[in-house]
């Protein structure tokens, strides 16, 4: 998986001449002869190149957007079952519940990899379910606006009237 | 600063350190369950933020990580952070959970031993450069130095032993290490295992996404991940496996002997006599009153024949009474042929819902006449009839009496007031009202005030049967729902009175007693006996469901409106014959179901009506699925199309209808149609159970009428089945290439999905009798599906041979939600447009200054034509804006504007023409497609410019955005007939 959102990543950055190995299963990005390894290295290397207003602005968003990177790559992308990944969601709505992203209140690269990551989850979700991630799907439905995502990413309809709230049933 | 922590985690040492290090101060909390063991809480601009334990250090060290930076070479810290998380923790947390717990594991250690060797060969290793990376390799590592048997393994690497142990006698290492772990070291017992150690690498979370395999049939829509994620199988004890494995060998025992019907008691069986209230004939039911009564009670006798009972389901349309009457003048008709009419329209429109009545008749027949003189003769002879003069309203002008609900005036209950009361009864307070005590009084036909007369008039009376009511009620009603219960209790509390029940009306039952010839019975008097006369008209032998209270069950269903008649009058009209009749023995009352929120109201428009639904191209199956699915048991309910879509889809759709189609198409293509043998073993006895459970939970929410519950319980089953084909994978099991053992165990998951398939098939019935028959259809129509059966067997013996599947569910598209919202949303909606009032009355004094300014114009003779005309053409402009801002629509307004202009005769009208820009409003009828896909855009592209702007993007990169976004605004504008350029354009002027 780590595989597949780094090379969206790259994708999205508009870049052509990056190379991605993954020996050993270490992944590592190849740009301008320059060789990371690593997913979060990789990926933070890649915007440090091209993008650095996406790493974040402040201190305290850079290692947000380190800490993101890393939960991705150590958590959500490993979940070896739906209970796993049920968790993880759990944790990443309750994290936005405070906030327009995960890093404060601009996008940053943890938003994008997030979004890369979860997208081909959300569009098999019911109403049910993004009303129960209410804060994700408010967050998704956001990022899905950005031009170049959604310009790549088949766009997701969530509705804006709440149609469970408080029928929410162990069913 | 604050770093939250479980006790003793070495990920909290991390911090502590980094911050010491920093110089930075934390406070420090500690707490049980903290994810990945430590967190550090820090705030920017108000809002507090969680950095995971390496993001942690890296923050507090940025300063020194970045002058390190340029200084080094090889892999920096970032790197080194990174291979801790992603190669060291998932190999060393589950290490030490296993050293913890006495048995250390070969393979972790091995490959943790690799690991070591790594980093002691890349990493400097120098005690002396203290950075990020050393202090979160240190803090992961040295919990190794607390054991013998972890010492044992650093020791292979003597200088990363050596590398440990000097930090550890370094500042500021070795007062962390003092304050965290006090004992000098850590002891592993009181950390590991409190964080759940990180995943494992070689999961990939984009396998679930393939939850359906490629060969399995792909047409229903995958079964969506959380419904999965839910751990639908509730455990199940060891006896209940036991069982499951004795009911699955001895299919005999489980589904009884299909049964002949009888449509008579017979003693000693369970004989159920079913009426669902009647629905008032001149009016189309809507799926409130659908779901309120018929299609409960359908529901419920459906399941009683199930269970093999002796069911007989009576209902008709209740046609005598003024309601009639009125309508009959309102068309043109007789009462007679307006009944007619209306009586074919009803029994359509329940045949289309799958009604099984065993008779829907109706109350105008001479059995009941025959059978309500009967009863009247009975209450008079044992003297519970009296005769009184009643004052009554008399309208001069109509020349009648004015039956209750020809009068209407304010209700006279304190605290009510409600202006449009009946006469019968307040729709403000819900109380029954005697038609004289309403203050100001009118006649619903012509609105004058009737005068008082008097007329002589029959009472039931009530008073003198209440002890026997008392203390049949006190046996009867502990099994009515609860609200009907309420509502009887405050009727009788309220103590009763006479009530009259004769009304000087042609339509109805002739009162048979001289003087009284003339009237009729009202019409709440004789309709509940139309029950009676229906099942007479039904068989001769009526007497035996109806005179035998010991054998009969009697279920009445009906919304909460109705109780008080149920419960009081007609019980009371029967015990006063002192004959031995049936009485209801089961009071099912629904609240109501609301239409998205508001009422029904076939006047506005609002609701969808039986015969709407017959057109809508919705199967009556998901009708009923749906309608039963919310139907309001313990409270008001609200039908919603959006809600309607999703149910379909997610539920029947996803869970049900894919575990069907999945479970045949394994039979069909892997076993040529036949049902293969099974040799069904521990885990699946086990699935066995827990479907018992639920099939023992549908029987006993069923008989008492939760048929919401029942349902679930359905739905259930299916999502178990799914989730055990999921488990089982028996697509691959069958595969020519693996080994037999594998293919019977293929065989026999693929067995009992089908018997689950056969159990769903007999439990959907009551619910969705379509589709239970094309199910059962699909499987040969086998006769143990006939009946309920005790719990899960083999219904399909091995050989059996099935047909070829068929998708059994539809999606239903947005589209078609949308338009079906739209087209019975109603005019309350549209008409919902805002008004602004401050913009209509600035408008007008604008029209009028315009338009004086015009008349002085042409008094005054000196303007040219041209002149003229052109403040005519603003006139028009500014008119056709108001006409806007009121909500009107604005052609007839210009229209109108246009005459007037001619008919003044004024020199300029042949050169006057409306100014272009009005042309679209006016004229260009609105397309619906269009504006919704011009809605889309503009909903999208005001998105993506919330996006840009939140993004921190330059102006520049913003505008040609927001200039996209205002174009779409003006095309959906002039696809929606507003006048936007007109507004602007007055605006531009505004500002000069």
């Amino acid at each position: 998986m780590d595989k597949k959102v780094l090379r969206e990543v790259v994708k999205y950055l508009q870049q052509d001449k990056i190379r991605i190995d993954s020996e050993k299963n270490t992944i590592a990005v190849e740009a301008k002869g320059k060789r990371t390894e690593g997913f979060v290295c990789g990926a933070l290397s890649l915007v440090r190149t091209f993008e650095p207003q996406l790493e974040g602005v402040t201190p305290l968003q850079k290692s947000l957007t380190h800490s993101w990177l890393t939960y991705c790559s150590t958590q959500l992308f490993h979940c070896a079952s739906l209970e796993a990944l049920a968790t993880c969601l759990h944790h990443i709505n309750k994290e936005l519940e405070n906030r327009a992203f995960l890093c404060g209140f601009s996008a940053t690269l943890a938003d994008v990899v997030l979004f890369l990551s979860l997208h081909p989850f959300v569009l098999t979700w019911s109403f049910m379910q993004k009303e129960q991630h209410q804060n994700l799907s408010r967050w998704f439905s956001t990022m899905q606006g950005d031009a170049r995502l959604a310009a790549t990413h088949s766009p997701v309809q969530f509705s804006r009237t709440t149609l469970y709230a408080g029928t929410l049933r162990a069913h | 600063m604050r770093l939250i922590s479980i006790k003793e985690h070495p990920n909290g040492l991390k911090i502590l350190v980094a911050s010491v290090l920093s110089g930075q101060k934390v406070e420090v909390a500690l707490k049980p369950g903290v994810l990945d063991g430590a967190v550090l809480e820090a705030s920017e601009a108000g809002v507090t933020y969680r950095l995971q334990s390496n993001s942690a250090v890296l923050h507090l060290l940025r300063e020194t990580e970045e002058k390190q930076e340029s200084s080094r070479g090889g892999k920096d810290s970032g790197a080194w952070l990174e291979w801790d998380a992603y190669h060291l923790q998932p190999v060393l947390a589950p290490y030490l959970v296993s050293v913890t717990g006495g048995r250390e594991d070969k393979d972790l250690r091995a490959a943790l031993q690799s690991l070591l060797a790594t980093l002691a060969t890349t990493h400097p290793l120098n005690a002396k450069e203290v950075n990020a990376a050393s202090v979160v390799l240190f803090c992961s590592l040295v919990p190794l130095l607390s054991e013998t048997v972890t010492t044992n393994l650093l020791q292979e690497q003597p200088s990363l032993l050596t590398y440990l142990t000097t930090l550890r006698e370094t500042p500021p290492f070795d007062e962390c290490v003092a304050k965290w772990w006090p004992g000098g070291s850590s002891s592993l017992k009181s950390w590991v295992g409190q964080a759940a150690p990180p995943p494992s690498p070689s999961h990939s979370t984009l396998a679930l996404l393939k939850g359906c395999p490629s060969d399995a049939p792909s047409r229903p829509a995958p079964t969506n991940p959380a419904d999965q994620a839910k751990p639908v199988r509730a455990t199940v004890s060891p006896e209940s496996v036991k069982e499951a494995e004795k009911w699955w060998h001895h299919p005999s025992e489980a589904c009884p002997a299909p049964k002949a019907q009888n449509i008579l008691p017979v003693k000693g069986e369970s004989n159920i006599l079913v009426t669902s209230a009647l629905p008032y004939v001149n009016n189309v039911p809507h799926l409130g009153n659908i779901i309120g009564c018929v299609l409960s009670s359908d529901c419920f006798v459906r399941f009683c024949r199930l269970r093999g009972d002796n069911v007989l389901f009576v209902s008709g349309t209740d046609e005598y009474g003024t309601a009639t009457e009125t309508k009959a003048i309102a068309e043109g008709l007789t009462p007679k042929q307006i009944c007619d009419k209306y009586h074919v329209l009803h029994s359509e429109i329940y045949q289309w819902f799958n009604i099984s009545f065993d008779n829907f008749g109706r109350t105008t027949t001479q059995k009941q006449t025959d059978i309500t003189q009967d009863i009247f003769f009975q209450l008079d002879k044992n003297g519970h009839i009296s005769q009184e003069s009643v004052e009554q309203l008399f309208c001069g002008k109509c020349e009648r009496f004015l039956a209750d609900r020809f009068v209407e005036g304010s209700c006279p209950h304190p605290g009510c007031g409600y202006e449009d009361a009946r006469g019968d009864q307040c729709d403000g307070c819900g109380k029954l009202v005697n038609a004289m005590d309403l203050i100001r009084p009118r006649c619903k036909l012509c609105s004058s005030t009737p005068e008082v007369r008097s007329s002589n008039h029959l009472f039931l009376d009530l008073p003198s049967i209440e002890p026997k009511l008392k203390t049949w009620l006190t046996t009867s009603s502990p099994q009515w729902t609860a609200n009907a219960q309420v509502i009887c209790d405050s009727w009788v509390k309220d103590g009763l009175k006479k009530r009259c029940i004769t009304r000087d009306l042609k339509w109805g039952t002739p009162v048979p007693k001289d003087n009284f010839r003339e009237k009729v019975f009202y019409v709440w008097f004789d309709a509940p006996i139309g029950y009676i006369s229906m099942t007479a008209c039904y068989t001769d032998q009526w007497r035996q469901w109806w005179h035998n209270p010991d054998q009969v069950q009697y279920y009445q269903f009906m919304a909460k409106d109705n109780v008080p008649f149920h419960s009081v009058v007609f019980p009371s009209t029967l015990l006063g014959t002192d004959e031995k009749w049936t009485q209801v023995t089961h009071l099912i009352a629904t609240e109501y179901l609301n239409y998205e929120d508001s009422k029904f109201s076939k006047s506005r428009g609002v609701g969808v009506f039986g015969d709407q639904a017959m057109s809508s191209g919705i199967l009556s199956d998901v009708w009923r699925f749906y309608l039963l699915y919310l139907r309001p048991e313990g409270q008001d309910t609200s039908f919603s199309w959006v809600d309607l879509q999703t149910k379909n889809n997610s539920e029947l759709l996803n869970n049900l209808g894919n575990f069907i189609h999945r479970s045949l198409s394994f039979v069909f293509k892997f076993f040529g149609g036949a049902i293969p043998a099974a040799c069904p073993a521990g885990q699946d006895f086990e699935v066995m159970a827990a479907i018992n459970k639920e099939v023992k939970q549908y029987t006993t929410t069923m008989a008492t009428n939760r048929q919401r519950e029942g349902l679930r319980a359905v739905l259930s089953i299916t999502r178990i089945g799914n989730q055990y084909i999921q488990e089982q994978e028996p697509y691959r099991l069958v595969k020519p290439d693996r080994p037999p053992e594998d293919r019977e165990r293929g065989a026999t998951v693929t067995a009992v999905a089908a018997n689950i398939v056969a159990l769903v098939a007999v439990l959907l019935e009551p619910y969705m009798p379509e589709t239970a028959g094309r199910i059962r259809d699909l499987l040969g129509n086998p006769t143990q599906l006939g009946r309920l059966p005790q719990a899960f067997t083999q219904f399909l013996p091995v050989g059996h041979v099935i047909k070829e599947p068929q998708p059994l569910i539809t999606q239903l598209d947005c589209e078609l939600i949308e338009k079906m919202s739209k087209k019975f949303g109603g005019e309350t909606k549209s008409s919902k447009k805002e008004i602004n009032p401050a913009e209509v009355t600035r408008l007008q004094a604008l029209v009028e200054a315009q338009g004086s300014k015009v008349r002085q114009l042409k008094g005054g003779g000196m303007a040219s034509k041209a002149e003229v005309a052109a403040e005519v053409a603003t006139l028009i402009n500014l008119k056709s804006q108001l006409a806007n801002a009121q909500g009107v629509e604005a052609s007839p307004a210009g229209d109108k504007d246009k005459k007037k202009n001619k008919k003044s005769g004024g020199g300029a009208k042949e050169n006057i023409k409306p100014p272009p820009a009005t042309q679209p409003s006016s004229n260009t009828p609105v397309n619906e497609a269009e504006v919704s896909r011009l809605q889309a855009l503009v909903t999208q592209q005001g998105e993506k410019v919330r996006a840009l702007k939140t993004s921190g993007a330059s102006k520049e990169a913003v505008a040609p955005e927001v200039a996209v976004l205002l174009d779409l605004k003006q095309q959906l504008a002039a696809a929606q007939g507003i006048n936007l350029t007109a507004l602007t354009g007055k605006d531009k002027k505004k500002k000069k």
